[in-house]
Order: C-alpha cells, then sequence, then structure tokens
C-alpha cells in the first residue's frame, strides 16, 4: 500500500471520529501554540530590550558609586547604594572623568531623585535628574520642544528644568509647558523644554524624568555627591581604551569597592544573557504541555486500537499485512499531531498579532520557531503512534474477528 | 481433477491457561479444483479452524498445508496475508464490513492492499457491486443495507481481486430464509463459473448445496459423503431480479 492511501485512510478514519479527534488534537495545538506564542514574546522582549539600550548609544559609559558586577552565573553583585554615606563621590570626580577623556565636555554627573512635582493644583511624582548642560551630548537626548540648559545656566545655579512628555501630559493636560512654572520642594523651576519622546522600556516610563542644572540640584536636595556619572567615549572604537583610562584615574582616588564603570556593552550583554535565559524557559514550560499533549495521542490510539480491533482483522483478512497496519495507525498519530500543529500555528500568529495589538508589546514570531515546534510536533506523532501502531499491527487475524 | 488445496494431518492445538485445547487433531483432506466442498459439524468440532486454517488465517500446530500449489504451511505472516489477498476471498457469516464506510470502498480494500490504483479500484469495485444487484447502493454504509445485501457486499468485496478459491462461513446463518437463497444461489453461480467453493455449516439442508460434504466431530473427519441430488437454489432469479427494481420494492428487510 502506497504512502498515500495510507494518509487517505488515516483522513477518513480520523473524520469518521470528529471529535475525539478534535479532542486528541487539543493537546497538540495548546502545545505548539503555546511554544511558539511564549518564545515569540520572549524574543519580541529581547529586541525589545535590545533596542533601548543601543539607544542608550554605544559610547556610553556609566560611573556608579558603589561596586556592581554584572554577569550572569556568578550572583548579580552590588554593594553599597548611592544614597547612602558610602557615596564618595563629589563634582571632583565629574572632573576627573573628564580629564581621563581629555575633555570636560564628556563627563556629566547625575544627582537623582524621585520628587513631587506641583504646577497649579496638579502634582505628579517623577524622577528629576541634577546634571550637567552637556548632558544630552554624553545621553545622546534631544528636546523637542525647547532647549536644554547652557553652561551659564548650570554655573549660575539656575532654576530651569526639561521635562519628559509624560510629565508634560500629566502636569500641563495640553497646554504649551514652555516657560510655565513647576514648583519642586518649595523651589520654582522655569520650563526651558520637552525632550523627545522615548517610550517605554517593559515598565519603566523613559517619559517620566525630567532634567535640572547640578548646581540647582545641590541646593535643592542638599548633597553633592553625584548617584551616577556619565560619560561619552571619544569614539566608538575607543570605548575600551577610554573606559581603562577612567578606571585607572579613579583607582588613584577610591578603593574597588567605591566605583563601577559600565559600558553599554556591559548591559547589553547582561540583559541579552538573562531575555535568552526567560526564553528558553518559557519555551521549555510550553514544551512540556506538548509532551503531555502526545501522552494524550497515545491514549487515544491505544484506546483507539482496542476499539477497532474487529476492523484490523476485517483489513488483515482481506490481506493486509503487518506493515500495512502499522503504517495506517502511525500515520494516524502523525496526521493527528501534523493537523494539530498546523492549527497551533495558526492560532500562535493570531495571539501574537493579539497580543502586539493589545499590550503594544512587541512578540515576534519567527520562522525557525514556527518549524522548529511543527517538527517536533511531528516527532510527537511518531514517537508517541508507534507503540499503538505496533499493538495493533501484531494483532491476530482470528482472534481479532471475534473480538466483540 | 487437482487438489487446489492439500491438508496433510493437519493438527491444531490452542493453550488456554494450563490446559491445552486439541482443535484439530490430523486433518488431512484434499479440496479439488472447481469443487463446491462443505465441512459440517456441531460447534466446537473444529469445522471452524479447519477453515480458518486452509484459508491461510491461521498457522496450524504440524501437518502440511498446499494452497494453489504453494506450500504454506511454513511461510510468515505477511507472506500468508498476500495469499489471502491474492488466491482467497472471504465471505462470514457475520459479513464483517468495516462500519462507516462505504460499500464502495469495503469492496476495494482488498484492490488496496493489492497495491491497484484507485480510478482501477473504483472501476472494478463498482462493477462488483453491479454484479450482486447494488449498482444503486454504492455509497451506503453497512449500517444502512439489510442483512442480504450486506452479505451481498462481502461476495463482492471477496471476489474483487478473482481469486481461484472462496470461503464461506455460516454464510447464511444471519439470515433470513429469503436472503439466505439469494446468497446460496450467487455462491453457486459462482461455482458454476469454476471457483472453488470451501463452506462451513451446521444446517444440513444449505449443505445439500454442495457436491461433496466432510463432517467434523472433535477435532477429526468422520465422515464424508458425495452429494447425489444437489440442492438448487430456485426461483431465487427473479427474487433478485425483483429487487433491482427501480424502486428497490421491499428492500428486503433482514
Amino acid at each position: 500500500m502506497k504512502i498515500f492511501e495510507s494518509i487517505m485512510t488515516a483522513l477518513l478514519a480520523l473524520r469518521a471520529n470528529k471529535l475525539r479527534s478534535m479532542l486528541t488534537m487539543l493537546g497538540v495545538i495548546i502545545g505548539v501554540g503555546s511554544i511558539i506564542l511564549l518564545v515569540s514574546l520572549g524574543s519580541g522582549a529581547r529586541a525589545e530590550i535590545t533596542q533601548s539600550i543601543q539607544g542608550l548609544g554605544s559610547n556610553l559609559m556609566m560611573v556608579v558609586p558603589f561596586k556592581l558586577e554584572l554577569s550572569m552565573g556568578t550572583n548579580i553583585m552590588q554593594q553599597g547604594s548611592p544614597m547612602t554615606a558610602l557615596n564618595k563621590f563629589t563634582p571632583h570626580t565629574v572632573e576627573d572623568v573628564g580629564k581621563a577623556l581629555g575633555s570636560s565636555e564628556l563627563a556629566s554627573p547625575e544627582y537623582q531623585r524621585s520628587v513631587y512635582m506641583n504646577a497649579g493644583n496638579t502634582r505628579f511624582f517623577g524622577t528629576i535628574i541634577g546634571t550637567g548642560y552637556n548632558e544630552f551630548g554624553v545621553r545622546a537626548l534631544a528636546a523637542t520642544t525647547g532647549r536644554f540648559f547652557t553652561k551659564a545656566e548650570e554655573e549660575s545655579g539656575r532654576h530651569v528644568i526639561v521635562i519628559g512628555q509624560t510629565v508634560a501630559d500629566a502636569l500641563f493636560k495640553g497646554q504649551d509647558p514652555i516657560d510655565q512654572f513647576i514648583n519642586i520642594k518649595g523651589r520654582k523651576f522655569k520650563v526651558i523644554g520637552i525632550q523627545e519622546k522615548k517610550g517605554r522600556t517593559m515598565t519603566f516610563d523613559m517619559d517620566a524624568q525630567s532634567w535640572i542644572p547640578s548646581t540647582a540640584a545641590i541646593s535643592v536636595f542638599g548633597s553633592d555627591h553625584p548617584t551616577m556619572i556619565t560619560a561619552k567615549a571619544t569614539s566608538t572604537n575607543s570605548v575600551t581604551i577610554d573606559a581603562k583610562r577612567i578606571r585607572d584615574k579613579l583607582a588613584k582616588t577610591f578603593s574597588t569597592d567605591e566605583f563601577t564603570l559600565i559600558t553599554q556593552s556591559d548591559i547589553l550583554g547582561f540583559a541579552q544573557s538573562i531575555t535568552r535565559i526567560l526564553t528558553y524557559l518559557l519555551g521549555g514550560v510550553a514544551g512540556i504541555s506538548l509532551l503531555v499533549g502526545g501522552i494524550g495521542i497515545m491514549n487515544i490510539m491505544l484506546v483507539s486500537v482496542t476499539e477497532r480491533t474487529r476492523e484490523v482483522g476485517i483489513r488483515k483478512a482481506v490481506g493486509a499485512k503487518t506493515r500495512d497496519i502499522l503504517l495506517q495507525f502511525l500515520v494516524e498519530a502523525v496526521v493527528l499531531s501534523l493537523v494539530g500543529g498546523t492549527i497551533g500555528v495558526m492560532i500562535a500568529i493570531g495571539g501574537a498579532w493579539l497580543y502586539q495589538s493589545l499590550v503594544h508589546l512587541k512578540a515576534q514570531v519567527t520562522i525557525w520557531i514556527v518549524l522548529l515546534a511543527f517538527l517536533f510536533s511531528m516527532l510527537v506523532g511518531v514517537f508517541f503512534g508507534v507503540y499503538p501502531a505496533r499493538q495493533a499491527s501484531k494483532l491476530d487475524p482470528i482472534e481479532s474477528l471475534r473480538y466483540e | 481433477m487437482a487438489g487446489i488445496i492439500k491438508a496433510d494431518n493437519l493438527v491444531k492445538n490452542y493453550t488456554m491457561g494450563d490446559t491445552v485445547v486439541e482443535a484439530l487433531r490430523g486433518v488431512s483432506l484434499e479440496v479439488n479444483a472447481g469443487e463446491f466442498l462443505v465441512i459440517m459439524g456441531a460447534s466446537g468440532s473444529g469445522k471452524s479452524t479447519l477453515m480458518h486454517i486452509m484459508g491461510c488465517l491461521d498457522h496450524p500446530t504440524s501437518g502440511t498445508l498446499t494452497v494453489d500449489g504453494d506450500d504454506i504451511s511454513k511461510v510468515n505472516d505477511n507472506r500468508l496475508a498476500e495469499v489471502r489477498n491474492r488466491k482467497i476471498g472471504f465471505v462470514f457469516q457475520k459479513f464483517n464490513l468495516l462500519a462507516r464506510t462505504s460499500a464502495l470502498t469495503n469492496v476495494e480494500l482488498p484492490l488496496l492492499y493489492a497495491g491497484t490504483g484507485a480510478i482501477e479500484r473504483h472501476r472494478r469495485a463498482t462493477e462488483a457491486l453491479n454484479n450482486v444487484g447494488l449498482g444503486h447502493r454504492l455509497r451506503h454504509y453497512p449500517s444502512q443495507l439489510s442483512g442480504g445485501e450486506q452479505q451481498r457486499v462481502a461476495i463482492a468485496r471477496a471476489l474483487i481481486n478473482n481469486p481461484p478459491i472462496i470461503m464461506a462461513d455460516e454464510p447464511t446463518g444471519n439470515l433470513d430464509t429469503r436472503s439466505g437463497i439469494e446468497i446460496m444461489t450467487i455462491l453457486q453461480e459462482l461455482n458454476d463459473k469454476g471457483i472453488t467453493l470451501v463452506m462451513v455449516t451446521h444446517e444440513r439442508e444449505v449443505a445439500e448445496h454442495g457436491d461433496r460434504i466432510v463432517v467434523l466431530r472433535d477435532g477429526a473427519i468422520v465422515g464424508q459423503e458425495a452429494v447425489t441430488e444437489k440442492r438448487v437454489a430456485t426461483n431465487v432469479r427473479t427474487i433478485i431480479e425483483g429487487e433491482r427494481m427501480p424502486s428497490g420494492a421491499g428492500g428486503s428487510q433482514a
């Protein structure tokens, strides 16, 4: 009997038991569907995180006033916090970083606090970053409306502020925020610019940040210890060498526990290794559900073999060989899992689309994961179909014909 | 006439738990080509076992069997399947059609396993069903057919590969008298065309349609007789012709 005939016979048998075939396929549908969907969500999240980290600019380096180790395998280690007395950074440290790079333009302090901001009767809890005039240059940011503050404004400690889009929307509700005033800890700050929209990184809203001159921040927050120093490498190719220069320079003043320099590629590598693990984990969990689906197929096929003992007897009586019966039941199992797999793929693609349009997060359905899930479902069909098919093919024709 | 089936000293033992049941205790029998042989006996006499072994559905415990010139007492299951497929057609008491499968597909089944192409299968199965008067019921399922009609589908299936031998196990056992006569008529016609027929029955009346009767008791042949006055199923031609009328007159309820 040819393989095509076997497939036709299998399809007829499956059609004769529509409800049961559907229920059997459900396990594979859910298994394949969830593998594709979850892995797509995982790799979508990865792409998004990668994109937003790359958005920091590949020249960016960050110096924090504590020890931080970003590596998988060991624990993520953070000793100390920028808010405690252990923070030894001062405005002088910023100058040192600038000197290491050969230009004060390339280093900028960040004094970060989360505070209430008031405009009229409206209140907003956001992040204020006291920083240098050159911060937007270092961080590759830009103002869509208005401008960033100048060197003169920073040096004279002017109360001016550049706000994010979320802050503008929350405090001014559609009105033009430029030249309006925002009250922070009893001081009035004049809005001079709005930062271009950056969007969300997973759960963190980049547009809820605002910038004020570092000098103003020191007086408002009452601390001259920068929570971070941002620095820009002289060129993309010199990141490694510049990072070494800064480390060497700071090592003269600080112990290794008192500062850490992180480059953009450090963060990228770390984030990617985390999201990769996340993707594997999701795929693994979904793989288990496909396995359960496969066991479902085997279970139903075994029941089916018992139920169709007489059919096997009849087929053997008219000349079916062991191989023919084996093939028939095996093809049935594979067809079940393949049809289930196909429906699963379609549901996953539909689900990914729905997810993207509802949650506004990326889901990357790649061709390789679809092929992999499909192949996997076929293997499940063969693996769990072989045993029942062998049972069927070994049936004795006489006893099968007598079977009621 | 040459013996198309030659059984020599066939023994079949079944093991049931600790006890061994001797279903056949050394049966030797020769069926001539073109003969209509009837095997009779009470239930448990071994007549069905003998037919199953001669029909290559089962292996004998010992003894030799030759079917159409091939010694098949020692061959494997797959070779037996081929012999069943090409040389023997079966007609069972319980029809043994595939449920939820059309008459046409049922008849095509032996051709499927013989490797015949779909178009050829369809053509020959249609023709075979026409020959047994069921040309108007090709797409019907067994559950939609009467007992007599189901048995005619089974006969069409048995004949589809043009086998030289037909084995019939109580072919009229589940049928009413009229349908039984129809089936016997068809079998007689096949025998007249030269097909060797082996039939198992326990009814004397049915047995007398054959040329020769072999009687089995406790797994051994205890008597043989040639039928001198062969019974002929009469008037059936008209009955079958009547059923071929457009309305399917009466549809023959089994």
